[in-house]
């Protein structure tokens, strides 16, 4: 090995030496679709000298020898290389092959991507030229609309709001991996957009893979994972400034520099922008910034590091409020309606808003050992800091106050008024935040080695620890001298303090830290041939939680003391799944997996009562057991898959504090967890790409879901911890639909080449069978005196279907490379309930009207 | 190729072709958007001009109720249901003076005659019968002026009070006494000039009354004396005064009157309905205080609207312990179903309940 290194360099010595002022190769690198491929890299093989496609997927590089052979590899595409000689400095059209498996095959290990044909999970990828292309003013989770058993919506309408929800699960049971790190909330599990507002910049692939997924990690993918890939650093020196405006004001101006890959194998791109806008949405004015860098470094063959830090600080208005559709249809905004804000002496003034900065910054280390071993650690650190607006005090009716009608901004001028009034009486009604900021650190390790030609080993070790800290502040006193902090009892809220009376940056309300820590260790066996593929996975992991009180503790006591830090409750999981594919022949392949998952209580679901006396230290394991069968074609001209799944739910968390019976002498509350609440997803997906010719190609899926609540309870006792019965429950819930999600979507997409540099799509996306969101565990009836009775299922929105178009051109500015992309979501203004709740009267969020975006970009 | 592209514009135009909120729209958009306000109104001169009461007042209380309605309906053109109106409007309530003056001092024998045991007037039953004794059938609106011994708290006293009769009854209108004109600076029971009358007799009304805590409205005949310089006699008149809550003044046979209306969703009629809005302190009497509304989600305590009459009733028996039977009220409250928003609930007592209307 080392002899040949050397004999290269001897040969590459004389080569270059004799080559100097060489013409130059050049080149067009596209898909199967012939599409072209920009930012694809192009490297001489052996050397560091590259460079990536322009716009129309042209390249031209000055070769360090007379022949050899370019290395083509984009993400996503199967790797490529080509020969070249100086008597064939026009290569011509290179085509490259989709296979996630051309990235890094170390990346793909520890990022657990899943390989087309390979890799027994129903996966859908996004390439990043389409992210670039069709996201725009989107929400990022939208990016996904268009791939099956995905239901993806802005919320409430503000900046970074949106929600996704896979196969019929909320983000609480959807995983997302970002470079491999599970990101999901390490208290409730949710996953918060707003967090990473800036990723779609900077994603150079993402992935979704629906049901168990190919993660080796314990994550949350009942739904399914999320599997995002950040940039590294560009190979190519330059960089690029952006800038895009777009409907209620949307402005966007970059950059992104890169050094390219030096000769001593370093390498860095820093990328930088801001975004800011009105919001189609009345009263949801937003303001962010993204930044990126990344340094890498190959320190020799075998090292590689990289280094990352990215995130996204950003303040917005919202919508908080869900309201009636009769309230919307009679609103002089209409569907822009938001009641959550009003003037404050002139000047827009959010009742809801939010603002978070989450940094995410990671130490990557690739290492290969020898040929047949590698190992990837990753350490990292992320901190946040910010929270979500809202109201308190003793009459926030004024807040109802309004300049005019119902459907008209708040009067915060009269709240002044009325609080100044007040005097040393203080502020009757306030703006405070719910501040949410946490700490949290972790290593994830990934450990692969060959044991045969056809088996390969994999193990690793994932710990975290994190500390959310929860409280709430004063952030606006309307007027008023001074707030109030006491509970509707009259008792402040802090009895740690000499006062109850607040001023602005005061605490309130509630002041506590969750502790929670994670150890993890996983496994994965992983068998291949030339058309087969399995493998076997395991892991199990023990989260801890510990909940420290600052407010309802007296900290001057010992026993308070004791009292404010609770013990440690540890929770186990685990999970085993296995799956395996067989490609029947260069164009058929069927795959199919089977696991089941053992998943502990959230945090909240120990801490329900929000102190630390009524802890819930037996909380039970949620169950999750998954199959699923697909079936593949890869045809030229051609490519589908199909799959059906079948996700049961099991022992759905649910937990209820019942009272001491007064009757009984020594009879204790008591938090009952509940057994047996089921649900059960199940459904048929499809999606194809055809190609038409060179200039046409179609995209269509077609996803069926029947997402049911799968039992009753009926009758069922429960009983203490002294087995005593303490009540009965009935649970009339079987059939039931799941909601909060269209059961039911579709979706058609076409490109169009019409020109050599510009192209349009056109998209359609239909959703239907979306129930408004419920809670079964709601209609738990807990009395025995009266008979209980089967309600209906939740209201459901109607169906409904949009059109999204793009326009997209390319040409030289002088001699940059310049692309301008223009966007219309929604082409027919189409009205729609996008979001509800139900309720007698259901309260919804529509979708936004056509809203639209214009881009440029510049490289250089 | 062609191909392609209709299959696709026509199955884009399946789907597309219907809005898909158009029904729900349509359910909306027939709802007629109920206004509901409340007022508290006294009609103008103006108003009385436009009603064609020439006179500046209503004749009747039957005149008030049958023309108000069609009168709010004017005023009020964009209310519906639930409006509330508390109008105030002049009445004309005309007080006889009178056409014949009788001046006579009742006997011993008068008493006796009339069927009393003792020959002083402790009641107005007693004052009844002796003047239907003495004048079994009296002129329409004759005054007399009578002289007798009023017994109170057992001890008698001569006074002089006028009685008019009048449709078909004795009014009073109680003397002023020598002392009295004197204390206004008369030295005989008389004044010497009706504008002396009338200037001097609200303050004296004033003092008299002072301490029986008269009422806004209250109408008050006095009788008092003038020296008539032809007949060369002294003759007794009767003159009234109404009280406007501070001040006596002479009445001109017109009363404030205010009635209630309430609309019932196509006219306005009288009603007794009070709008009442829900307050911290009652959320709290119903254990409801930590969040000062009602939680009306799927399986919350006060889904069932049962739960909230409960607790309506609850609270409006704690603030309103003192209202009749048929009072109607309009309770508006907060309430919490995923968004905060007012609901309403119309009640009526019934019994010691309130129940939905």
């Amino acid at each position: 090995m080392k002899n040949f290194k050397n004999l290269l360099f001897i040969a590459l010595f004389f080569v270059t030496a004799t080559v100097l002022g060489q013409t130059k190769i050049s080149g067009i690198i596209v898909d199967e679709t012939n599409q072209p491929l920009p930012g694809a890299s192009v490297l001489e093989k052996g050397t560091k000298n590259g460079t990536t496609t322009d716009f129309d997927g042209n390249f031209t590089l000055t070769p360090k020898s007379n022949s050899g052979v370019l290395v083509v590899s984009f993400i996503g595409y199967t790797r490529k290389e080509v020969a070249f000689s100086s008597s064939k400095a026009n290569i011509g059209t290179i085509k490259l092959a989709e296979d996630a498996g051309s990235l890094d095959e170390i990346v793909v290990m520890a990022t657990s991507f899943a390989i087309d044909r390979k890799t027994p999970v129903a996966v859908s990828t996004i390439k990043a030229s389409d992210i670039e292309r069709k996201l725009g003013t989107q929400e990022f989770p939208e990016i996904l609309k268009s791939t099956p058993g995905v239901y993806a919506t802005k919320s409430g309408g503000g900046f970074g709001d949106g929600r996704i929800n896979m196969r019929g699960f909320n983000s609480e049971n959807v995983a997302v991996m970002i470079n491999g790190v599970p990101v999901n909330d390490m208290e409730n599990g949710r996953v918060y957009w707003s967090n990473w507002a800036g990723l779609s910049d900077v994603t150079s692939a993402m992935q979704v893979q629906r049901g168990l997924g190919a993660a080796k990690v314990a994550v949350p993918s009942i739904g399914g994972t999320i599997n995002i890939l950040s940039k590294t650093s560009d190979v190519e020196k330059g960089g690029n400034i952006i800038a895009s405006t777009g409907n209620n004001g949307f402005q966007k101006y970059g950059f992104t520099l890169s050094t390219g890959l030096m000769d001593n194998g370093f390498a860095s791109t820093v990328s930088f922008s801001k975004t800011s806008g009105e919001g189609y949405v009345d009263g949801t004015q937003f303001e962010g910034y993204n930044y990126f860098v990344n340094f890498s470094k190959d320190i020799n063959d075998s090292h590689k590091l990289s280094f990352t830090t990215f995130g996204s600080p950003q303040r917005h208005g919202q919508r908080q409020n869900r309201s009636t559709i009769a309230t919307i249809r009679n609103a002089q905004s209409g569907i822009r309606f938001n009641p959550d804000w009003g003037y404050k002496n002139g000047q827009v003034t959010h009742i809801e808003d939010n603002f978070y900065h989450k940094s995410q910054t990671s130490l990557n280390h690739y290492w290969t050992i020898s040929d047949v071993t590698s190992l990837s650690t990753a350490a990292y650190a992320s901190y946040g800091s910010g929270g979500g607006g809202g109201t308190a005090g003793t009459n926030r009716d004024l807040f109802n106050q309004r300049l005019g009608g119902a459907d008209q901004p708040v009067d915060f001028d009269n709240i002044v008024a009325i609080n100044r009034a007040n005097g040393s009486l203080g502020s009757e009604a306030i703006l405070r935040a719910s501040r949410n900021d946490h700490e949290w650190y972790g290593v994830l390790s990934t450990f692969k080695t060959k044991l045969n030609d056809n088996l390969d080993l994999i193990a690793g070790v994932d710990w975290r620890t994190y500390v959310g800290r929860h409280y709430r502040e004063v952030t606006d006193l309307l007027g008023g001298d001074y707030f109030l902090d006491v509970n509707s009892r009259g008792v402040g809220n802090n009895v740690n303090r000499s006062s109850d009376a607040l001023q602005v940056g005061d605490k309130m309300g509630y002041n506590n830290d969750g502790n929670v820590g994670w150890l993890g260790f996983f496994g994965q066996l992983e068998y291949g041939t030339d058309d087969f593929n399995a493998f076997l996975s395991t892991s199990v992991q023990r989260s801890s939680y510990q909940r420290v009180d600052y407010f309802q503790y007296d900290l001057s006591t010992e026993a308070g003391r004791d009292l404010a830090t609770t013990d440690k409750v540890n929770l186990d999981g685990y999970s085993i799944k296995g799956g395996a594919n067989y490609r029947i022949d260069d164009v058929q392949n069927i795959f199919a997996n089977i696991g089941y998952f053992e998943r502990p209580a959230i945090f909240d679901a120990v801490y329900q009562g929000f102190n630390n006396t009524n802890v819930n230290a037996n909380a039970e394991n949620e169950k999750i057991f998954s199959m699923e069968l697909g079936y593949g074609i890869r045809s030229e001209k051609f490519a589908a898959n199909i799959n059906i799944y079948r996700t049961q739910w099991n022992d759905r968390s649910f937990s209820r504090s019942i009272p001491a019976d007064p009757t009984v002498t020594g009879s204790e509350d008591f938090t009952a967890n509940l057994l047996g609440v089921n649900a059960l997803h199940q459904g048929v997906e499809f999606d194809f790409t055809y190609k038409y010719s060179d200039k046409l190609n179609f995209t269509g899926m077609l996803s069926l879901g029947d997402w049911t609540n799968a039992n009753d309870l009926i009758d069922v006792p429960i009983f203490d911890e002294n087995q005593v019965q303490r009540g009965t429950l009935d649970l009339l819930v079987d059939g039931l639909k799941v909601s909060d999600a269209a059961q039911t979507t579709a979706a058609l997409g076409m490109l169009y080449n019409f020109w050599d540099k510009s192209s349009i799509t056109v998209d359609y996306n239909y959703f239907a069978d979306m129930y408004a969101q419920i809670n079964p565990l709601d209609r738990a009836d807990f009395d025995p005196s009266t008979p209980s009775v089967r309600g209906g299922n939740a209201w459901k929105a109607p169906n409904y279907s949009t059109f999204d178009a793009s326009f997209r051109h390319g040409f030289n500015l002088g001699e940059f490379d310049t692309t301008v992309t223009v966007r219309v979501n929604n082409l027919l203004d189409t009205e729609y309930v996008a979001d509800a709740l139900d309720a007698a009267d259901p309260l919804v969020w529509f979708g936004f009207g056509r809203t639209f975006s214009l881009d440029l970009k510049i490289k250089f | 190729m062609k191909k392609i592209f209709y299959s696709f514009a026509i199955l884009s135009l399946l789907f597309t072709s219907c809005n898909p909120m158009e029904d729900i729209y349509a359910e909306i958009d027939a709802q007629e958007v109920v206004i509901s306000g409340e007022s508290v109104y006294t009609l103008s001169d103006a108003d009385y001009t436009a009603l064609k009461l020439n006179f500046g007042n209503f004749s009747n209380l039957n005149d008030a109720k049958t023309m108000l309605p069609a009168f709010l309906s004017r005023k009020y053109p964009a209310w519906g249901k639930e409006s509330l109106a508390a109008v105030t409007f002049k009445l004309f309530n005309k007080k006889n003076d009178q056409k014949s003056l009788i001046t006579y001092k009742a006997n011993d024998q008068d008493y006796t005659d009339a069927g009393l045991r003792f020959p002083n007037i402790s009641n107005y039953e007693q004052m009844l019968q002796l003047l239907n004794s003495l004048y079994p059938t009296p002129d329409n609106r004759v005054l007399v002026s009578l002289t007798y011994t009023e017994r109170d708290s057992g001890i008698n006293s001569e006074v002089e009070d006028g009685f008019i009769y009048s449709n078909g009854t004795w009014e009073k209108s109680s003397g002023i006494t020598l002392d009295e004109y004197k204390a206004m600076g008369e030295s005989r029971a008389q004044f010497s000039s009706e504008d002396e009358a009338l200037v001097k007799i609200p303050v004296y009304l004033k003092n008299k009354l002072a301490y029986e805590a008269p009422k806004a409205g209250d109408i008050e005949g006095v009788m008092y004396k003038l020296y008539d310089s032809n007949d060369r006699v002294v003759k007794s008149y009767v003159v009234f005064f109404i009280y406007d809550g501070a001040n006596w003044a002479k009445y001109n046979n017109v009363i404030n009157q205010t009635i209630k209306f309430g609309h019932d969703g196509i006219s306005w009629v009288p009603d007794n309905t009070v709008k009442y809005t829900l307050t911290n302190a009652d959320y709290t009497l119903v254990g409801n205080g930590q969040y000062n509304n009602f939680d009306v989600r799927t399986g919350k305590a006060e889904e069932p609207e049962t739960k909230r009459l409960e607790k309506i009733n609850t609270i409006l028996l704690n603030n309103f312990p003192s209202s009749t039977d048929g009072q109607k009220y309009i309770v508006s409250y907060n309430i919490y179903n995923g968004a905060n928003d007012v609901w309403s609930l119309a009640v009526i007592k019934e019994g010691n309940a309130y129940v939905k209307q």
